[in-house]
């Protein structure tokens, strides 16, 4: 299938790469197998069973109908923020940023749900939404900016963000937004009529989740139907070419990031609005930083990285049935997913060493003839 | 605001440099790597696993000098991953980076609560006491600020002069500087590029590992999950704003180790301002100076290029 595409006074003919990216998900899928098997030499070592302790895991996230809910809930934030983070991969740029963005997100919506005087739970939804948006989107713009005008390294200042993020939470629950007479450091709940949905009967699985799959979409069409994903492709690829193609480099830079942000801000509004109806402290538990090994996972494609979200989510509620059961710290979790990622890394060396080692006996059995 | 007044310089300084060492340990580190031209954001990883492997043996050993050999160790051992991936499998070394941080994170934290649980973490272990060299300790101010602390500052002391010269005077720094400028040029001339990258990559691993081993046996003989909390991360900042040289990484990290050793006397003095924003300085301060200083810095030209020698 062949599609042509204008940028300018340029046309692209695009190709689908169907078999490329399909091998591509196919080593995400040996890089997770790996690490699972990695994971339970680890568990071996303390002398679990690593069969028992995924027979738990897997029977904690998906044998139930609240196991997938909550395999759902925890998926939502994960795929939203995964495909965050994928459109800035997308542009070369590497946000770590995600977890800053998701709780500056989840203030701002928090903020607007508690204090704008709106009635209308519709209206209020559309301030709420533009508020999670809106606010990671700046946490996001800032190292985009600082990138596209000073070629200052994204990676730092949104690492350094993250930080500042979750001082900026910690002062707002201790002043601003925090419930007044309240013992512990949190927000005052958030009005019912203003919650997401639940959307599935005797479960929590709220409407976020629809709304995480309505960006899907939005991020497939974007990469793959317009030009302004086009755009920011190119300019990750090899900025030079895109200058020369009339691209703007930097305000493609900032787009990516501001969107990228944008996504995690509506993570984290998600979480408050779907899930926690108030604002406290750790509220994102570190959906932010799975997001990363989320979206290299996933290859950056919207179907790899629902899949990945759908793994890593399965993997937290697992992961807690399992440590009821076999007593085997969650942190495991962390380890299976640091070392799919460093798996992952190796699958162009592997994939290049057989090759060459296919050919040179090719070569061998040639000659022989 | 006669409380900011009150705090002592002496007391501001010394907190300087508890706060600056664990950063110019790992910056030099990141030095020997950005010098043969990899992207090092592994060093927070390599801190990590060096803060864990050094409490490991200092528990086990009782002894501080065994722990900080460990925690040497452990860090060359995240670093030998750091090298395979980026040298031998030519993988993005960012990603590498990321790849080796959260899995740091898991396995010590993992091995932490499988060893010891949760309620009987060993705390107060073997860890280096303060030594005040005599005559030199009993100058004023200067003398407690630079001349009372444990023995792994005063090797921080020595390590500072000993990279530079590496670096800077002899025939395999020069080799060194030249791989992340032009490795083909090193290859041609019967250098070895891939031998000098991963000697490297070792080297801040060993900086790296020895700068986590000071978090948690330098001071206090204890170790937290996620005990290093972006040190690393603000290691490779220090390393940038240094311009990847190691007296500029050394003065950054002082720079950032006063921006910490200030908002933790803050917090104990009562200041006026709240002190979360206390607690945001040295991260708002790492991006204020990059802002300020880096806009003309040129890394090293081979900076994040795996060599290829049949290219």
């Amino acid at each position: 299938m062949e599609q042509k595409i204008r940028i300018g006074h340029i046309e692209v003919v695009r190709r689908e790469q169907r078999v490329a990216s399909l091998f591509g998900m196919f080593s995400s899928l040996i890089a997770i197998f790996l690490a699972l098997v990695a994971g339970g030499v680890v568990m071996a070592v303390v002398d679990i069973n690593p069969f028992t302790a995924y027979g738990h895991l897997f029977a904690g996230a998906f044998a139930s109908k609240t196991g997938c809910a909550n395999t759902l809930i925890k998926t939502t934030p994960l795929l939203i923020a995964g495909l965050g983070l994928s459109i800035s991969f997308r542009c070369n740029l590497i946000n770590i940023g995600a977890e800053g963005q998701m709780i500056v997100g989840g203030i701002a919506a928090t903020a607007v749900a508690l204090y704008l005087p709106v009635s209308s739970p519709l209206l209020m939804f559309v301030f709420i939404f533009l508020a999670g948006f809106l606010a990671g989107g700046f946490w996001g713009a800032v190292p985009g900016i600082l990138k596209a005008k000073f070629g200052i390294s994204e990676i730092i200042n949104t690492i350094m963000l993250n930080y500042i993020a979750i001082h900026v939470l910690s002062f707002m629950l201790d002043g601003p937004l925090r419930e007044p007479d309240n013992y512990y450091p949190q927000s005052a709940k958030i009005a019912q009529e203003f919650w997401l949905a639940k959307i599935l009967d005797g479960t929590r699985l709220h409407a976020g989740f629809l709304i995480a799959l309505v960006l899907v979409l939005f991020y497939y069409l974007l990469f793959y139907r317009l030009p302004q994903g086009f755009r920011i492709r190119t300019v990750g690829y090899n900025p030079k070419a895109a200058r020369y193609a009339g691209m703007s480099v930097s305000s493609n830079v900032v787009l990516a990031m501001f969107l990228s942000g944008a996504f995690a801000g509506i993570a984290g509004m998600s979480e408050i609005l779907g899930m926690h109806h108030r604002l406290y402290n750790e509220f994102t538990s570190g959906y932010g930083f799975d997001a990363i090994s989320i979206a290299l996972l996933g290859k950056l494609h919207p179907l790899g990285v629902v899949l990945a979200a759908l793994f890593f989510g399965a993997l937290r509620v697992g992961a807690n049935a399992m440590q009821h059961v076999v007593q085997i710290p969650i942190a495991i979790v962390y380890v299976i997913q640091g070392l799919a990622v460093l798996f992952i890394l190796t699958d162009t060396f592997f994939r290049t060493y057989i090759l060459t080692s296919y050919k040179r006996k090719g070569l061998k059995r040639r000659k022989r003839a | 605001m006669s409380s900011l007044f009150d705090i002592s310089i002496t007391g501001v300084l010394t907190a300087t440099i508890r706060m600056a060492v664990p950063l110019v340990l790992a910056s030099l580190g990141g030095v020997f790597t950005a010098r043969v031209g990899i992207i090092n954001l592994a060093l927070e990883g390599m801190m990590l696993f060096g803060a864990f492997s050094g409490f490991i043996g200092a528990v086990y050993s009782g002894s501080a000098i065994i722990g900080a050999v460990c925690g040497m160790a452990g860090g060359a051992l995240a670093a030998l991953i750091l090298a395979f991936l980026s040298i031998t499998a030519k993988a993005n070394q960012t990603v590498a980076g990321v790849g080796i941080n959260i899995t740091a994170l898991g396995i010590t934290s993992y091995l932490l609560s499988t060893l010891f649980g949760y309620g009987n973490r060993p705390y107060g272990v073997a860890s280096f006491s303060n030594i005040a060299i005599p005559v030199l300790s009993d100058i004023p101010v200067i003398g407690p600020v630079l001349f009372d602390h444990s023995l792994l500052v005063y090797v921080t002391y020595i390590a500072v002069p000993a990279v530079w010269y590496l670096i800077y005077r002899t025939p395999a720094g020069l080799t060194i500087r030249a791989t992340g400028e032009n490795p083909r040029a090193v290859d041609t001339l019967g250098g070895n590029v891939m031998r000098t990258r991963y000697l490297c990559t070792l080297a801040s691993g060993v900086l790296a590992g020895l700068a986590g081993a000071y978090l948690t046996i330098g001071q206090m003989g204890q170790f937290m999950e996620n005990v290093t909390a972006g040190k690393g991360y603000i290691a490779v900042a220090a390393l940038i704003f240094g311009k990847w040289k190691p007296l500029g990484a050394v003065a950054a990290s002082l720079l950032f180790g006063f921006a910490e050793g200030l908002q933790l006397r803050l917090q104990i003095g009562e200041s006026p301002i709240p002190f979360q924003f206390l607690s945001m300085l040295p991260y708002v301060m790492t991006m204020v100076a990059l802002l300020l200083f880096v806009g003309r810095a040129k890394a090293p030209a081979a900076m994040g290029k795996p060599y290829n020698r049949q290219d």
